[in-house]
C-alpha cells in the first residue's frame, strides 16, 4: 500500500462520520405518525438506504407527543441509518427554520453584516432576519436545547439498542456562513468581509482579541507590542481571526453538549450550504419573487462551485461539506434536466471530497428512476475511494467566510477545482495529498502556524508566506533562521520572492504581488510545487472535474451548465486514450471498440445541463509519484536515526546526521 | 405535526409545478431586472438566461448588452426596504405579494385563482373567518386547509386527520364536519380529481370549469352552499 493510500485512510477515519454522499432528507414534523413509517418504506423501495433529517428546535420545544423519539424508533426498526442534523440551518420547512420566535423578536438578537444591516433568509416558509449567534439568551437556550435532545436520544438508544447502531447526530455550520452582505456576495458568492457585527458580537470582539492578545507571544519584545495588534489598522485581519475562531468554538462546544450523557450513538460535523437561502442568492430570489419566473441555474451552479472550494474544519477534523436542495423554492423551479445537473454537480464536487448532496425527499422521488440509480452509483464509487478528488494547493485564509486574497482567485483559475481554501494552517496537518500551500496576506502567523506549516513543508512540498506585518516576533525569528539558511534563491519575476530549501520540501516568501503580476507568480508557485495543468478545454463555458481513480487513470467529469449543446476541444498535456466511464465501470478497462484512438486533443458535444463523464488513461504520475518518493525516504530516514540513536550511544541528532547518512 | 404554514402543501396545491423554460425555448426575451449600486449592477436576474455577466457594469453597458430586452432597474437601498417591510408578515405568500405590490405589480395578477377569489369582494360578504378545505384525488394527503381572516390567508397546512378504525373510506361530509368543529370555523370543501384541477389552476377563466365539474358531479362542493355557488357562478360568467 502506498503512503498516499494510507493518509486518504486515514484521513476517512478522521475526517467524517461516514455518511453516504446521497442523503435523503425526510423531516419527521412533516408526517404524522400514522403515515411517516408508510413513507419510509415508500423510499426504501426506491432504493434509499439513509435518510437524514433536520431537527428544528422549535419542533423539540413543543412537540409534546414525542414524534422525534418515535421517528427514531420507526427508523431504526426499519434498518434505515437515519441522520440527525441538529444546529439550526436556513432552508429547512419549518417556520423561521426552527428558532423560537421569542429569540428574533428582539432586535439586540439579530445578526448585522458588515455594512450594519441585518441578514435575511429568503426562502419559504417565510423571509426572516437571521439570529445573532453571539446572543447570550440564543446560546443559553441553545444550551439547553442540546442538552435536550442528548438525553432524549440517550433514553432512546437505551431502550432501543439498534438505535445506536443506525443513528447519527450531526452539528452543521449553522448560520455562521450566512453573516454576509448580499450586496458583496451578489457580486462573487463569498465577496466582502464576512462575520457578525451586532453589538453582542462586537462586545465579543473586544473581550476576545484582548484575551488573545495579551498572550505572551504578542507581548515580545516589549508588553507595548501587544497594542499593535490591537489598533485599527489590523482590525481586519484581527476580526477575521475572531470570526473563525468562534465559529469553531460554537461548533466545538455544541459537539460536547451532545456528548455529555455519554450515549452512545455516533455524532460528528457537517458543513451545509443551501445556494437557495445563501445571501449570495437572495436579490436574485427577490426578483424571481417579483417576476415570477423560473430559478438561475448558472448563479445556483456557481455557488456550489465556491461552496466546494471551501474546506471546513472544527476540532481538530474536516467537516464534510454537503449541498442542500430543497423542495421550498428555486430549485423545484426548475426543469428535470436542470435538477439533475445540480444534483450530479453537488454530488461530483462535493462526494469526491467526502461530502454529497442532501436533497429533499419529494425532490428526489419526482426525478427519474434510471437519473436515481445512476446518481446512487456515483455516490457509491465515490464514497468507496474508487474516484476522489485530491487537493493539490491549499490557500490558507484566517476566515473562510470572508473574501479570500486576490492570490486565490490566480491559484483557482489556473488549478481548477484541485485547489481548496481553508482557514487554519492546522488544515494543511490533514492536507497530505497538497504540493502547495499558499498563506494569505490577511493570516496572523503564530509561531505554532509557522512550526505547523514548515513541518509540513519538509516532506516534499511547497509552502508559499506572505511578507507582512503579520507575523509575531518569535514567527519571524523562526522563519528568518530558516530563510538564511545556505541554498536560497532570491528571484524577480515582477514580484520579488525567496526560495528557500527546507529538507525534502521549500519555503517560499514573497512580496504580496500587484494586481498584473498575479498570474505569472502564480503560475511559477504551481510549477516550482510541480502541479501540472491536466487538461483544459477550448470553451470557457465547459467545467472540468478531474478525479484521481484508484488505479491510476484520470475521471474526467465536463459539465456544460448552459441551455445550449456545446462542441469543445479537451486539451491534454500528453497523448491519453479516453472511453466513457460507464463502459470502464462495466469491465475495469477501456473495452477497445469504445476507446477513441490516443491523442493530446479530444473534440467532443456536451449537451444542454449535460454531465460527460470519462474515463482518460495515459496521463503520467511522474509528480505523485516522486512526492510519494520524497515523503516515503523521509519517513525510513527519520526510523533510521531513532534507530540509531536507540542503538548507538553518544550519537545525538545534533550530528551532521546528512553526512553520516551519505 | 400540523404545520401553521406548510409551504410543501400549499405549493402543491396553488403553485402547480410549471416547468421551466431555460430548455424548452431560450429564444424568448423575457423582461431582466437588475440590482444597482453606485452605479454598478450588483445582481441581475432574467427568466431562461444567464445575465451574471451583467454584474459590475454599469447601466450603459448593461442596455448595450440587453439589446432590445425590457429592462428594470432597481437601487439596492429600495430593495432592502421591501425586504426589510416583509420581514413582520406571518408568511411567505403574503410576503411574496407584499414584495409585488412594491414592485407596483397590482392586484392578483399571477396568483392562483382561488386565493384571488378569497382576497376580493368575496371578503365582504363571506365571513370573516372560515376555512376552505380541498381535497384531491380523494385522498387525505393531498389535501389542504387554508383559513382565511378578514380576506386575507391566515394559515395553511395538510389536516391531521384521527386513525381510522375500520377501512372504510371517510365521506367528505366527516372530514369537513371535523374540521370545522375543530378550527370553530365555517368550513367550505371543495373534491376534485387532481388532472381537473391542475387544468384549472392553468386556465384563464377555471370558474367555468368548475361550474361545470360541479354540474356534472366530477367535482364536488362539501356542503353545498347556495350562496356560495352564485357567487362562484357571477366569477364565472361575469368575471366578477
Amino acid at each position: 500500500m502506498t503512503i498516499l493510500a494510507r493518509h486518504a485512510i486515514l484521513l476517512r477515519m478522521v475526517g467524517d462520520a461516514g455518511l453516504q454522499p446521497v442523503q435523503i432528507v425526510l423531516n419527521y414534523w412533516e408526517y404524522n405518525a400514522r403515515t411517516v413509517a408508510n413513507r419510509i418504506d415508500e423510499l426504501l423501495r426506491s432504493g434509499v438506504s439513509s435518510l437524514c433529517t433536520f431537527v428544528p428546535w422549535q419542533a423539540v420545544e413543543s412537540d409534546i407527543s414525542h414524534s422525534l423519539v418515535k421517528f427514531i424508533n420507526i427508523a431504526a426498526e426499519k434498518g434505515v441509518n437515519l441522520t440527525l442534523i441538529l444546529t439550526p440551518e436556513p432552508g429547512i420547512h419549518f417556520h423561521n427554520s426552527g428558532i423560537p420566535r421569542d429569540l428574533l423578536a428582539r432586535p439586540e438578537g439579530i445578526a448585522k453584516q458588515f455594512h450594519d444591516e441585518p441578514v435575511s433568509c429568503v426562502l419559504p416558509p417565510n423571509i426572516f432576519q437571521v439570529p445573532s449567534l453571539f446572543s447570550p439568551e440564543f446560546t443559553k437556550r441553545f444550551s439547553g436545547f442540546l442538552s435536550r435532545v442528548d438525553a432524549m436520544i440517550a433514553e432512546v438508544s437505551r431502550s432501543n439498542p439498534a438505535v445506536s447502531r443506525s443513528v447519527t447526530a450531526m452539528i452543521g455550520g449553522s448560520f455562521w456562513k450566512m453573516y454576509r452582505s448580499a450586496a458583496a456576495s451578489g457580486m462573487h458568492s463569498f465577496g466582502g468581509p464576512a462575520g457578525d457585527h451586532s453589538n453582542c458580537a462586537s462586545l465579543a470582539f473586544r473581550q476576545r482579541i484582548e484575551q488573545f492578545f495579551s498572550q505572551r507571544e504578542f507581548a515580545d519584545p516589549s508588553p507595548a507590542a501587544a497594542n499593535r495588534w490591537k489598533s485599527r489598522q489590523l482590525e481586519h485581519a484581527s476580526r477575521k481571526w475572531f470570526n473563525q475562531h468562534s465559529e469553531e468554538f460554537f461548533r466545538t462546544r455544541s459537539l460536547q453538549c451532545l456528548r455529555r450523557s455519554e450515549s452512545c450513538i455516533r455524532t460528528g460535523q457537517m458543513e451545509i450550504h443551501t445556494p437557495e437561502a445563501d445571501p449570495a442568492y437572495a436579490y436574485s430570489e427577490l426578483l424571481r419573487v417579483i417576476s415570477g419566473g423560473n430559478a438561475d441555474l448558472g448563479r445556483l451552479s456557481s455557488m456550489v462551485d465556491h461552496a466546494a472550494e471551501r474546506m471546513s474544519h472544527a476540532g481538530g477534523n474536516e467537516a464534510p461539506s454537503f449541498v442542500h436542495l430543497t423542495g421550498l423554492g428555486p430549485f423545484r423551479s426548475l426543469a428535470d434536466a436542470e435538477k439533475q445537473f445540480l444534483v450530479l454537480k453537488s454530488l461530483i464536487l462535493m462526494g469526491s471530497r467526502g461530502g454529497g448532496v442532501l436533497i429533499d425527499d419529494c425532490e428526489w422521488l419526482g426525478l427519474s428512476q434510471l437519473f436515481r440509480a445512476r446518481a446512487e452509483a456515483l455516490g457509491r464509487t465515490l464514497f468507496d475511494g474508487t474516484l476522489k478528488m485530491r487537493t493539490k494547493a491549499l490557500y490558507v485564509v484566517p476566515h473562510l467566510w470572508s473574501a479570500p486574497g486576490k492570490l486565490w482567485n490566480e491559484l483557482a483559475a489556473q488549478s481548477g477545482a484541485t485547489a481548496r481554501i481553508a482557514a487554519n494552517p492546522e488544515s494543511a496537518a490533514l492536507s497530505l495529498d497538497a504540493s502547495l500551500l499558499v498563506a494569505d496576506p490577511d493570516l496572523i502567523i503564530t509561531q505554532d502556524a509557522i512550526s505547523r506549516i514548515i513541518e509540513w513543508a519538509r516532506g516534499g512540498r511547497l509552502a508559499a508566506l506572505p511578507r507582512t506585518a503579520l507575523y509575531t516576533e518569535s514567527a519571524r525569528a523562526m522563519l528568518d533562521q530558516l530563510m538564511s539558511g545556505s541554498g536560497g534563491l532570491d528571484l524577480n519575476i515582477g514580484t520579488t520572492y525567496r526560495i528557500q530549501p527546507a529538507d525534502d520540501g521549500r519555503i517560499v516568501l514573497f512580496d504580496v504581488p500587484e494586481h498584473g503580476q498575479l498570474a505569472r507568480f502564480t503560475a511559477s508557485l504551481l510549477s516550482l510545487a510541480g502541479i501540472p495543468a491536466k487538461c483544459a478545454p477550448s470553451d470557457a463555458r465547459l467545467q472540468l472535474v478531474p478525479l484521481d481513480r484508484d488505479d491510476g487513470g484520470l475521471g474526467l467529469f465536463i459539465l456544460n451548465s448552459t441551455g445550449r449543446k456545446i462542441s469543445a476541444d479537451v486539451f491534454f498535456p500528453a497523448e491519453v486514450t479516453v472511453c466513457d466511464m460507464a463502459s470502464y465501470f462495466t469491465s475495469q478497462h477501456c473495452p477497445s471498440e469504445d476507446m477513441v484512438a490516443p491523442a493530446d486533443r479530444f473534440t467532443l458535444e456536451v449537451p444542454p445541463c449535460g454531465v460527460l463523464p470519462l474515463a482518460v488513461d495515459g496521463l503520467g504520475l511522474d509528480v505523485e509519484e516522486r512526492k510519494a518518493a520524497a515523503v516515503s525516504s523521509r519517513v525510513l530516514e527519520q526510523k533510521v536515526t531513532e534507530a540509531a540513536e536507540n542503538e548507538l550511544p553518544g550519537l545525538a541528532q545534533s550530528e551532521d546526521m546528512g553526512a553520516l547518512w551519505n | 405535526m400540523e404545520l401553521n404554514y406548510d409551504w410543501k402543501s400549499f405549493q402543491r396545491i396553488f403553485i402547480p409545478k410549471k416547468r421551466s423554460s431555460v430548455l424548452a425555448n431560450t429564444s424568448i426575451s423575457a423582461k431582466a431586472f437588475v440590482v444597482m449600486e453606485g452605479g454598478c449592477a450588483i445582481s441581475a436576474y432574467c427568466d431562461g438566461s444567464d445575465v451574471s455577466g451583467w454584474t459590475g457594469k454599469n447601466e450603459d453597458t448593461i442596455r448595450t448588452l440587453a439589446g432590445n430586452r425590457e429592462l428594470t432597474f432597481i437601487e439596492r437601498p429600495e430593495l432592502d426596504s421591501w425586504l426589510a417591510s416583509c420581514k413582520d408578515l406571518p408568511h411567505f405568500h403574503s410576503q411574496r405579494r407584499a414584495l409585488r405590490r412594491k414592485h407596483g405589480i397590482a392586484g392578483n395578477e399571477g396568483w392562483h385563482f382561488l386565493l384571488d377569489a378569497t382576497n376580493s369582494w368575496w371578503g365582504r360578504i363571506l365571513p370573516s373567518n372560515y376555512g376552505i378545505f380541498i381535497m384531491l384525488d380523494n385522498n387525505e394527503d393531498n389535501s389542504i386547509l387554508a383559513i382565511i381572516r378578514r380576506g386575507e390567508l391566515h394559515t395553511f397546512h395538510k389536516p391531521d386527520f384521527p386513525a381510522q378504525k375500520t377501512d372504510r373510506q371517510r365521506h367528505p361530509s366527516e372530514l369537513v364536519k371535523f374540521l370545522s368543529d375543530k378550527y370553530a370555523v365555517p368550513v367550505q370543501g371543495l373534491m376534485a380529481k387532481q388532472e381537473d384541477w391542475d387544468c384549472w389552476s392553468s386556465d384563464s377563466n377555471p370558474w367555468r370549469l368548475i361550474a361545470k365539474a360541479v354540474r356534472s358531479s366530477r367535482a364536488r362542493m362539501v356542503p353545498l352552499r347556495w350562496p356560495i355557488a352564485i357567487m362562484m357562478s357571477f366569477r364565472a360568467f361575469f368575471g366578477l
